[in-house]
């Protein structure tokens, strides 16, 4: 196989910008640039976790891929056809082919249907095996560790891991190639995340499913993914395979995202730093690097203009968006948080 | 000083019970733990198993109907707090005990600003006029690190951030400096990086002051970094007491062991993860016997798991444990380290 055809997913500079509407007339005085400027690409198979906190853009990326939401700009390449030009008629295969998961498990289902029509409605839509549906229902509950004799029942008789059963389920109905999840388990109980975690990677290697894994819970993510990308502001500010990101994270952003996670050994007490202040506000972002108001190694370069994602190192598996990469400071900020 | 004397709470066989409609709910079930002068208690649980409502005992806010304390005792300072009549526990709550909540948005009044909030709660329990109280108020908002507070008193909760109308949670909590704090997931509604802000400013204060805290939550990375002591609560029920460090290294019941295995951690590196099979119990339908049985490998398989409630016993010193097989579930599930 040759480069192109190992990448599923290909993301080109991808922009959602959302306008600010005031008066009477609804006029636009402003943009919410929620997404701006977002590169990155999956290999068949493999899982991208996006991570950042709430309000840096991630569930925007993912629906913007999915089409809920329109893209302001950039491309999006799909198993070789640009998704956001496709005529019509091929919407319907794409439709097909890329399927979510959201984090809710409660609101996700719609309470007055039973798990059959949850799951069967996927196939009905699509015209997908017809006249033996509920066949492949069961089919799919007993992949996903359902019983298929609880098809008649309500999503209310389900309990939370269960119910985020229900919903890989109706996401698998249709054979896709590319899951988009987001926040699949943080929703769910301590015990059950790791059952829902195992399942996800299990459907993964018998399916060869790419994902998307939008999350906050870096340890999470870490188990999960292959790449990853962390998103800030509606920007990519580091983007590297697994392990190059956490055992050598280049942006002062990804080395306190990592360092202000508690983790569960007591004796250890690492130096944490304390980022200060709070995420800006994505309709007023600050000037320059969307970090700096926050960065403990901001120079006055910083405020002025923004470094581009580039990759910081020979072979492109690392990529960084910040001037300080190679700074003496960054390595001492990286080795203050993990001493032990 | 005495070991009783050093304990500011003591809860013995506290048992909560809920009458639902569609039946009797027993929320809370002979749970009993004390938090020592100046320490952090941590009561760690998935959701449904009785952590709030053992608080919400704590403070006498359990509604009635259809909540009722059936049966315990909850001894502060040496004063029972069950016995205490409602304007006494009026004088305690907000005073003595303060709590603060999940969701820092729903439990601030939207038409008040933080500054009259905060004002309230000192007026009610200090004989201050209104510019001391005032005072008192921009004072906590500065100590709970809100810069620019004699601004920011005259805010509405909405013109704030999470991490913010949290801070003025935890600064109406702390203004009429409380023994205990009763911290009800206080971090879960916010992001890592305002979540380390929030920890570190409790451990603060916890500092200067020597306050007691009961800090709920269900995250064990905010248990393992901020308690003295865990209790680990189950189903209703207490299923192990110890140390952090003891609870963390040598977990004694089979739910703590699994619970701990089953976290994806950073740099684990591990292809699967561990998991606890099954689901949490439903309040309603409780098993018989262990409550953890049905889902523990050991329990499943044992009869005397299922019909006889274990009792919680003290194992090794300080390290309390309500299983039949803590001694040997080790062995017995051929755990290494």
């Amino acid at each position: 196989m040759d480069e192109t055809s190992k990448k599923l997913i290909e993301v080109k500079d991808l922009k959602t910008h959302f306008p600010i509407r005031a008066g009477v007339l609804s006029r636009t005085v402003g943009w919410v640039k929620a997404v701006d400027g977002v590169s990155f690409s999956i290999q068949r198979g493999q899982t991208l976790g996006l991570v950042g906190e709430s309000g840096c853009g991630k569930t925007t990326v993912g629906r913007t891929l999915m089409r809920l939401i329109r893209a302001t700009g950039g491309s999006f390449e799909f198993d070789g056809d640009e998704v956001f030009s496709l005529p019509a008629g091929r919407m319907k295969r794409f439709r097909q082919e890329v399927q979510m998961m959201f984090q809710d498990p409660f609101g996700s289902l719609n309470p007055r249907m039973t798990v059959e029509d949850i799951i069967g409605e996927p196939l009905l839509v699509h015209r997908v095996a017809q006249g033996r549906r509920r066949q492949r229902v069961a089919e799919l509950m007993e992949k996903v560790g359902l019983s298929p004799q609880h098809l008649n029942r309500y999503p209310h008789e389900f309990s939370g891991g269960q119910r985020q059963r229900i919903g890989v389920a109706r996401a698998l109905a249709l054979d896709p190639k590319f899951l988009i999840c987001d926040e699949p388990v943080s929703a769910l109980d301590v015990s059950i995340q790791s059952q829902i975690i195992n399942l996800l990677q299990d459907l993964q290697s018998q399916l060869n499913l790419t994902y998307l894994f939008i999350a906050h819970d870096l340890a999470v993510v870490e188990h999960i993914s292959d790449w990853v990308a962390v998103m800030y502001l509606g920007h990519i500010v580091e983007y590297a395979n697994r392990d190059t990101l956490y055992t050598n994270p280049l942006h002062p952003y990804t080395v306190s995202l990592l360092s202000a996670i508690p983790e569960p050994t007591p004796n250890r007490q690492k130096k944490r730093i304390v980022l200060k202040g709070e995420v800006p506000s994505p309709s007023n972002p600050p000037s320059g690097c969307p970090f700096h108001p926050r960065c403990p190694l901001a120079e006055k370069r910083c405020a002025e203009e923004n470094q581009r994602l580039e990759a910081k190192d020979a072979s492109g598996q690392h990529w960084a968006a910040c001037w300080k990469t190679t700074d003496e400071k960054i390595r001492q900020l990286r080795s203050q948080s993990f001493s032990d | 000083m005495n070991e009783k004397n050093n304990n500011l709470l003591s809860i013995r066989h506290l048992t909560t019970h809920f009458h639902t409609e569609q039946g009797l709910v027993r929320a809370v079930q002979d749970v009993s733990f004390d938090i020592p002068r100046g320490k952090t208690l941590a009561v760690v649980g998935e959701s449904g198993c009785g952590k709030s409502v053992t608080a919400l005992s704590v403070m006498r806010l359990i509604p009635w109907p259809p909540g009722k304390i059936v049966e315990g005792e909850i001894m502060f300072k040496g004063e029972s707090l069950l016995k205490a009549s409602e304007s006494r526990m009026r004088q305690i709550r907000g005073n003595d005990i303060a709590m603060i909540f999940q969701e820092p948005m729903t439990s601030l009044n939207p038409v008040f600003t933080v500054g009259n909030q905060i004002v309230e709660a000192v007026k009610l329990h200090q004989k201050k006029s209104g510019s001391q109280a005032w005072d008192i108020a921009v004072d906590m908002m500065r100590k709970v690190g809100i810069a620019d507070p004699d601004r920011r008193v005259h805010e509405y909760p909405h013109q704030m951030s999470g991490g913010m109308r949290q801070r003025v949670m935890i600064a109406m909590a702390l203004c009429c400096s409380p023994s205990l704090l009763i911290a009800d997931e206080p971090t879960t509604a916010l992001d890592v990086t305002i979540q380390a802000q929030i920890l570190e400013l409790l451990r603060r204060m916890q500092e200067q002051s020597g306050m007691s805290i009961m800090l709920i939550t269900h995250d064990l990375g905010v248990v393992a970094e901020n308690a003295d002591d865990i209790a680990v609560m189950y189903a209703s029920w207490v299923a192990e007491t110890a140390s952090a460090k003891d609870l963390f290294d040598k977990p004694l019941h089979p739910y703590t062991h699994g619970l701990l295995r089953s976290l994806p951690r950073l740099g684990a590196k591990k292809h699967r993860l561990d998991v606890i099979g099954g689901t949490v119990p439903n309040p309603l339908h409780f098993p018989s016997g262990c409550k953890f049985h049905p889902r523990c490998p050991i329990g499943c398989k044992d009869a005397h798991c299922r019909t006889a409630e274990p009792p919680l016993r003290e194992v090794t010193p300080g390290h309390c444990v309500a299983c039949w097989h803590a001694e040997g579930y080790r062995e017995m599930l051929n755990v290494k380290s």
